[in-house]
């Protein structure tokens, strides 16, 4: 959680008569002098964000004129034209977005802090996919900071590996994050489908995924829970990646700890793999659960996590090892029956990560799974990055800098914009929306529910569609 | 008690005092109206905001301005606000008071879609200029006060730079759009030119 302590500065008062009656000022005031504080800082800090974004894209918008050779009656009519974008823009900041405002059709996710259903802005009929978080279920997990994280890399990663966010705004009891809707389901759906990918299919999702990944190293941010559930696919097939630290996240702090816990369980079971069939069934008759649980599954996540002597960006790079081996066998190497037995072949991969022998996978898949699957040291990925798994003969013949505009692996079947074949169904819940009314952000009344509102400050965002900078980075 | 009204025991005078959020020159470059941008859009954009924050500054201290602490709405140099209801007659009223009348009619405002819209398209009115100079005017008043009564609140709660930035803020955009008479600040003639005095040049 991020630092939000109370200001009490007390700086040169004494001698100084004060209106109030005792100088001790109660909580209440200190509190709410805290919020001001903390409002106003950041409204000034973005207020001159802005102003640079703005002068940016009025800069842009000269130079590009000017290498296009406009007459000067033409820059005029594009100068017009920009300043009323400008002046929409300023008018959709200052629109307070509300759920009325979006008319929810279905639920196609869950996950252990809030759900995500598909709604539609019933002004210009858009579609989105909606996620909401309870309030107050983040702040007695703690989960602010990580709710924060995964707006945040959703506003800075404007660009085509990651679901790409429109809106976020709350009332009183929620957060709401309004994204693209992804088609295509996640890729635990298809794998749940499929049993097991051909290795060419293998070979375009794991590269996909791996320059997503490392566009969100780039931008500074360690994903720390890739999994198939938070690989999206949009329409054409092509893979996203979303959910940021946002409830797995949550789930994970929970979790290293909870399976901490497990080291000093004693584990008598014995490392040798089942036979592959009933490891498979076995695997698929829990997943679904597991993926909706708040505990979560240590499946994925690399060994030094769970130690104390730290991490780095390669940890996604684990992660993405294991699912490569799901991918090409049916279920990843680790999978247990229970999370404690997990954990222990995760820290024990070196006995327990073993291809089953009557499954034929070629020697340059198993040879990169084993170099994502290894010592962080070691680890493919963890100097070079990208460049450095990019030279693995698995890759052989792949397009690297054209894999978006090819034709996906797997051809996504959808029939409109809206369609949710792709998504489990989920019991018919009461689609509305439990939720406080008026947005918090300009009401000043008191925080009755317990917590203090502005820990969620400055959680408003409204993207300014058409002259954010692509490919920023 | 409260201050008397000599310039030496204005507390926010003192330069202990002065300091502000944000420097003036970045002040002043956030606030001219961006090249062919609509000048009313751009208005509303920051008058929304003003009045969020006066609230708020206001919400902070509002447990020690009283009926009792404030019986009138008094600001710097004697002067007394008087409300004037919608007839036109002036009414007494404790500080609380009058900035409750305030803020109520502040805020239907905005909230008015046919005053502020915030919907895609939907014009501003005719008169929005006039909308827009009373509710500065009122902002001023309730600023005033503040400081008058309750300056050293905001320096026990440590949030006077704070208050001075957005005064500085408010002061130096009002002054560029024109949307308040300069006597109706002359209150805090001292306190503005205090601190607007450093001769920072606009930067672009
Ligand atoms: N933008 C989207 N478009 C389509 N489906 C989505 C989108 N975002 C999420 N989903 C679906 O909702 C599911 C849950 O989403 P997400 O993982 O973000 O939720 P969560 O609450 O973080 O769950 P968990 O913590 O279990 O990962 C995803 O696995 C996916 O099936």
């Amino acid at each position: 959680m991020e630092p939000m302590m109370k200001t009490y500065d007390m700086m040169g008062i004494t001698g100084i008569h004060t209106s109030a009656s005792t100088s001790q000022l109660n909580d209440h005031t200190v509190d709410k002098a805290t919020k001001a504080k903390l409002t106003l800082e950041s409204y000034y800090s973005n207020l001159i964000d802005q102003h640079h974004d703005r002068q940016n894209r009025f800069r842009q918008l000269e130079k590009s004129m000017d290498d296009e050779n406009l007459s000067e009656t033409q820059k005029a009519e594009k100068r017009v034209q920009h300043a009323t974008k400008e002046t929409e823009y300023l008018r959709l900041k200052r629109s307070r977005l509300i759920v009325e405002d979006f008319e929810p059709l279905r639920v196609i996710g869950k996950g252990a802090f809030g759900e995500v259903r598909l709604v539609q802005k019933k002004d210009t009929g858009h579609i989105f996919a909606m996620k909401v978080l309870r309030k107050a279920d983040m702040v007695e997990r703690e989960q602010v900071a990580h709710v924060r994280a995964e707006r945040d890399v959703l506003v800075e990663a404007d660009h085509q590996w990651v679901v790409k966010m429109y809106y976020s705004f709350q009332d009183t009891v929620n957060l709401y994050l309004v994204m693209e809707f992804l088609p295509g389901g996640d890729l635990m759906t298809l794998l749940m489908k499929k049993d097991i990918l051909s290795e060419e299919a293998t070979q375009f999702y794991i590269s996909e995924a791996a320059l997503a990944i490392e566009s969100i190293h780039k931008l500074g941010f360690i994903h720390r829970d890739i999994k198939p559930d938070n690989l999206l696919l949009d329409s054409k097939g092509h893979l996203k990646l979303s959910d940021f630290g946002l409830c797995t996240g949550l789930k994970k702090s929970h979790q290293t700890v909870y399976y901490r816990d497990l080291q000093t369980s004693k584990f008598a079971g014995d490392l040798s793999p089942l036979d592959s069939r009933r490891r498979a069934e076995s695997w698929k008759r829990n997943r679904r659960a597991l993926a909706h649980s708040t505990v979560g599954t240590p499946d994925y996540i690399a060994p030094e996590m769970f130690g104390n002597a730290g991490y780095t960006a390669a940890c996604d790079w684990w992660s993405l090892g294991v699912i490569m081996y799901e991918m090409l066998i049916g279920y990843p190497p680790f999978c247990s029956e229970t999370a404690a037995e997990t954990y222990h072949k995760v820290l024990h991969w070196r006995e327990s990560l073993i291809f089953p022998p009557e499954i034929p996978v070629s020697d340059v898949a198993k040879d990169l799974i084993k170099k994502f699957c290894c010592d962080q040291a070691h680890r493919l990925g963890s100097q070079r990055g990208l460049n450095e798994i990019q030279e693995h003969v698995f890759f052989h013949g792949i397009d690297w800098n054209h894999l978006r505009d090819r034709p996906a692996a797997i051809n996504i079947d959808v029939k409109s914009i809206d369609d949710t074949a792709n998504f489990d169904d989920f019991p018919e819940v009461d689609l509305r929306i439990p939720c406080g009314g008026a947005p918090t952000s300009t009401s000043t009344a008191g925080d009755s529910s317990g917590y203090k509102d502005w820990v969620f400050l400055n959680y408003t965002f409204k993207r300014f569609e058409g002259l954010t900078p692509r490919n920023a980075i | 008690g409260l201050p008397s009204e000599d310039s030496s025991s204005k507390l926010y005078l003192n330069h202990m005092y002065l300091h502000r959020l944000l420097k003036n020159n970045h002040l002043r470059q956030i606030i001219p109206l961006p090249s062919q941008v609509d000048l009313n859009e751009w208005l509303a954009t920051h008058i929304i905001p003003f009045f969020n924050h006066v609230n708020l500054l206001y919400g902070a201290i509002s447990g020690y301005c009283t009926a009792s602490t404030c019986p009138h709405m008094s600001a710097p140099n004697g002067m007394i606000y008087m409300w004037s209801d919608d007839k036109g007659r002036k009414l007494k009223s404790s500080a609380p008071q009058y900035i409750d009348f305030a803020t109520t009619s502040v805020e239907r405002m905005l909230k008015d879609e046919t005053v502020f819209p915030s919907k895609h398209g939907l014009p501003f009115p005719q008169n929005f200029d006039v909308i827009t100079r009373k509710i500065q005017r009122q902002l001023f008043f309730i600023l005033a006060h503040l400081y008058h009564a309750h300056f050293d609140l905001y320096v026990q709660l440590g949030i006077f730079h704070h208050l001075n930035g957005l005064f500085a803020h408010f002061v130096l955009f009002s002054q560029h759009f024109n949307l308040i008479e300069p006597r109706e600040m002359d209150v805090l003639r001292d306190l503005i030119d205090k601190l607007l005095a450093d001769n920072d040049v606009i930067k672009e």
